[in-house]
């Protein structure tokens, strides 16, 4: 905290010296008479208790959801002279508050709670606080102003819409799960007949099949296994408009996905691919998710030269049956260049393309832009061709404009039709 | 209207006037510009267009004095309240109690301070040099109150631009 003095304390004891040096060297006592009044003041002012003050923020909740309304309460307890406060919680873009001081008085020993709603405007890591405190003695002498106590971290999650349909993996572990296998075992969906062999069970016997054929047969199913998912988030570069940006997308997308994915009990790896590498291993579970959302809470796009490829990436971290699902503004190549490494290396890949033309200025209706941004979008064109070429199908989507299950249902129709065969 | 009423008692009126115009124009000024350094001087300048002209004043000195006073904490609070609060009901009572408590007070006290610096006593080295040093104190104690600002003013002007503008720029990550 800081102490300070007001201007006129100075400023009155320097018109009492004038003063009484007037009223000295010319000899007129009204002179003395009426500097005594200011002088009065500075000696009150001085002799008075110091102002001191305590105190803290505390939020409601620490983690909230993108959107939602939180409070905040800052507690000020006077421990000096009866002061008036000025209290302000300060805001940042993406962190909203009330612009508005509170003003009080506040008696020596007392306390006081001061609410505050806050409202958070984007998924992330905000820092809420430390409040702002101004305190005045009784006659605005002196001041005390700086921070009361700490700022509290806030945690706000992405909002995002549950899907009903995933894109399906074309292999899968050897662990019970959710999705239908395409190899042959124990399991409800129906496969195959083959006939008996020496331990199948009596209860496979598919008797219709035994009674036209003679010679018994046995029902053949697709086991359910679970599966490896494969997060990559693509944070070389984003296209960004006002607040909202590419990455914003990946994130809402990330976590949609993750959730969706962990609740079929597969596993989910996350990798952030960009200026700084970071990774979560392939895990299943609750925890998973919490991991995953906190991870990405910190997503952010760090600049950097160097290049990088999926070498730099541990082998647990991409299992060889993993689906591979990117989410990327295909702007970056080293990003491009690392998933068409991944598809060389026979990785079932799947890239949901979040589109960057909407943070064009184009689509401010600028004229200018207009020629560049066609060309633009044939570059792109012809660069999501290559991809399909490749066997890869790249869906695009343009958040917030559609759904992300419109994206998920192109990838998973390119897929039926336009399947890669599958690597040993 | 102190500064009027004190021109007209006066021999010379005009030049009286003419101060009290001057005054009333810098605190004006002070206060419309948010400039607290010209409130001293307007103050100076009431004091000097009362005491200058000799003779009988309408308007007793200490009472003068007192008011004064006023004027100059009413200017100096005018300037401390310029952001935009939410304050409760009778927030600004203390203070008002306090500055008005201060120039009741005043009255007497200038009046004591007149009536000893009336008294018909010789001048001597040794009054000389009381008076001396009250002039050195007074110097004493503006030297360490400006040392008490400066010393904080960097760190007081980046609390109180914090506390004026309504958004901060980001202090955190996203």
């Amino acid at each position: 905290m800081t102490r300070s003095a007001s201007p006129r304390l100075p400023a009155y004891a320097a018109l009492a010296a004038f003063g009484l040096v007037a009223a000295l060297g010319a000899g007129r006592p009204a002179l003395a008479a009426l500097a005594t009044p200011f002088a009065l003041l500075v000696v009150v002012a001085l002799a008075g208790a110091p102002v001191a003050l305590d105190g803290g923020l505390r939020l409601e909740r620490e983690r909230v959801l993108e959107g939602e309304p939180v409070g905040a309460t800052a507690t000020v307890i006077n421990t000096g002279a009866a002061a008036r406060v000025e209290l302000y919680l300060p805001t940042t873009p993406r962190l909203q508050s009330e612009p508005v001081a509170t003003a009080f008085w506040l008696a020596a020993g007392a306390r006081r709670e001061v609410h505050f709603k806050l409202e958070v405007d984007r998924w992330g890591v905000h820092g809420a606080g430390p409040a702002l405190v101004r305190s005045r003695d009784r006659l605005g002498a002196f001041a005390l102003e700086g921070d009361l106590g700490k700022a509290c971290e806030l945690r706000a999650y992405p909002k995002f819409d549950r899907l009903r349909r995933l894109v399906a993996p074309l292999r899968t572990r050897p662990v019970l799960g959710s999705q239908v296998a395409r190899e042959r075992g124990e399991g409800i969906e129906f496969a195959d007949l083959r006939p008996l062999v020496a331990g199948d069970r009596v209860r496979r016997i598919n008797w219709r099949a035994t009674s036209r054929r003679r010679v018994p047969y046995v029902n053949v199913q697709h086991p359910e296994q679970s599966t490896d998912v494969v997060l990559f988030l693509d944070t070389f570069a984003q296209a960004e408009h006002a607040e909202q940006g590419t990455l914003d997308a990946a994130v809402v997308a990330a976590a949609a996905l993750a959730s969706a994915y962990l609740a079929r009990r597969d596993r989910v790896a996350l990798v952030s691919f960009g200026g700084v590498v970071s990774w979560l291993t392939p895990s299943a579970g609750a925890a998973q998710l919490y991991r995953i959302v906190d991870a990405l809470l910190t997503s952010e796009i760090r600049r950097g030269h160097k290049w990088k490829n999926v070498v730099h990436l541990p082998r647990r971290l991409l299992p060889a049956r993993a689906l591979v699902l990117a989410l990327t503004p295909l702007l970056d190549a080293r990003g491009i260049d690392a998933l068409l490494d991944l598809r060389a290396r026979g990785y079932d890949l799947a890239v949901v393309e979040i589109s960057p033309l909407l943070h064009t200025p184009a689509q401010d209706g600028d004229e200018a832009y207009r020629l560049p941004l066609r060309l633009w979008a044939l570059q792109r064109d012809a660069l999501r061709a290559r991809f399909e070429a490749l066997g890869v199908p790249v869906a695009s989507w343009q958040h917030p404009h559609t759904s992300l299950e419109l994206a998920v249902e192109e990838v998973i129709t390119f897929r039926r039709h336009a399947r890669p065969a599958p690597h040993a | 209207m102190l500064g009027v009423a004190t021109a007209f008692d006066a021999p010379q009126s005009g030049l009286g006037l003419l101060g009290t115009g001057a005054a009333t124009l810098l605190l004006v000024l002070a206060l419309a510009a948010a400039r607290p350094a010209a409130v001293p001087f307007a103050l100076l300048l009431l004091g000097a267009v009362y005491a200058l002209p000799a003779g009988h004043h309408v308007i007793a000195v200490p009472i003068y004095g007192s008011v004064l006073l006023v004027c100059g904490e009413l200017a100096y609070w005018s300037l401390d309240e310029r952001i935009r609060e939410r304050a409760d009901a009778g927030v600004e009572l203390p203070r008002l109690v306090a500055i008005v408590a201060v120039g009741v007070a005043a009255i007497p006290v200038s009046a004591l301070v007149l009536a000893a610096a009336d008294t018909d006593v010789a001048r001597s080295p040794a009054g000389t040099a009381v008076g001396a040093a009250a002039i050195v104190a007074c110097v004493a104690l503006l030297v360490a109150l400006a040392h008490l600002r400066g010393g904080v003013r960097a760190q007081q002007r980046a609390v109180s631009d914090r506390f004026v503008s309504p958004t901060v720029s980001p202090t955190q990550q996203n």
